[in-house]
């Protein structure tokens, strides 16, 4: 099904958001990162929990050098 | 240690806040933040390069720092909100840098948006420090709604050209109770020795570190700065006179 991955289209096997972190090596027991799904926020003890419908956009973030 | 800074019940014993973006590498952003003193440094949120390589500017910074995030990009008080949500997930504090930015050139907050995302932050219980513009109501405001800080420009964010309206911050500084940080515009040491000696309880700089063409040297001139102008502010200055007074005395002159 195809989703919106950080900007751009995306297609996902599953339809959890669990497998797409998996999928792209986020590990949810290192801190650091957070997820949003259409602009909500998803907590971390939901990553496992999270589905993924078609047309999701998908946001995961993570501190960078700022001023 | 001798408390120079407190903010949102967390004291600190340097005045002194940086950034970690711009400078060479990453080595000279951490011997620079070292010889700054700086305690507080700031960090956007930024998307995972999915396909790049991990490397964590947390693992380098946690631990040695306290980091304070920032809305840095955001344009609306929704994509603010948005982002300060992120970030206190990814980093676990409630501490945000809170800006709200209207225009590209000169990178001024929009001070409606702002407004609108400081009460709604604030209100969710984040200690919010507010970069705002040299405008002493839009301060008052922010104060009013319980900003940790409130966080006035000196000039654009980047520009180094030092406290454009000093009157201004002077201002600021007599009415807030708030702790008042100068951030932006910072160009070299005397920048931010006025800050401290126009009343600021700190100051907030990146640009004039991370680009200087010395970081690590310009890093430990800041420090000294920062400090030579809260003492200098504590010494009470004398007022500036318009006309001269003589220090030597009047008294046993030769040949009256």
């Amino acid at each position: 099904m195809e989703i919106r991955l950080n900007g751009t289209p995306c297609v996902v096997s599953g339809a959890s958001l669990a497998e797409l972190l998996a999928e792209h090596a986020i590990d949810s027991a290192k801190p650091g990162i957070a997820v949003a799904i259409n602009e909500t926020i998803v907590p971390r003890g939901e990553w496992k929990t999270a589905s993924l419908k078609p047309g999701d956009s998908v946001e995961i973030v993570k501190p960078h050098s700022g001023g | 240690m001798s408390v120079v800074l407190s903010i949102a019940g967390e004291n600190f014993s340097s005045a002194l806040m940086a950034g970690s973006a711009g400078y060479p590498n990453r080595q000279i952003m951490l011997d620079a933040l070292s010889a700054s003193g700086a305690q507080i440094v700031t960090v956007s949120i930024r998307r995972v390069d999915l396909s790049g390589p991990r490397e964590s500017l947390v693992e380098l910074l946690e631990g040695k720092y306290r980091l304070l995030p920032n809305t840095a990009g955001c344009a609306t008080a929704r994509e603010a909100v948005l982002t300060a949500g992120l970030a206190r997930e990814a980093l676990g504090t409630n501490w945000i840098k809170l800006e709200v930015i209207g225009d590209r050139e000169t990178l001024y907050p929009d001070v409606e948006q702002l407004l609108k995302a400081a009460a709604d932050l604030t209100a969710q219980g984040f200690a919010v420090l507010a970069y705002c513009n040299d405008d002493p109501i839009t301060c008052e405001k922010l104060a009013d709604m319980g900003c940790a800080a409130v966080m006035p420009l000196g000039a654009p964010i980047g520009s180094g050209l030092g406290i454009l309206n000093p009157y201004n911050i002077s201002t600021i500084c007599r009415r807030l109770s708030a702790p008042v940080i100068l951030d932006a515009g910072i160009g070299t040491a005397s920048d931010a020795a006025l800050a401290m000696e126009l009343g600021c309880s700190g100051v907030l700089l990146n640009t004039a570190i991370a680009r200087a063409d010395d970081p690590v040297g310009m890093a430990g001139a800041m420090r000294l700065a920062v400090e030579a102008g809260r003492q200098a502010r504590q010494a009470g200055r004398i007022p500036k006179r318009h006309y001269a007074e003589a220090s030597s005395p009047e008294l046993g002159l030769i040949g009256t």
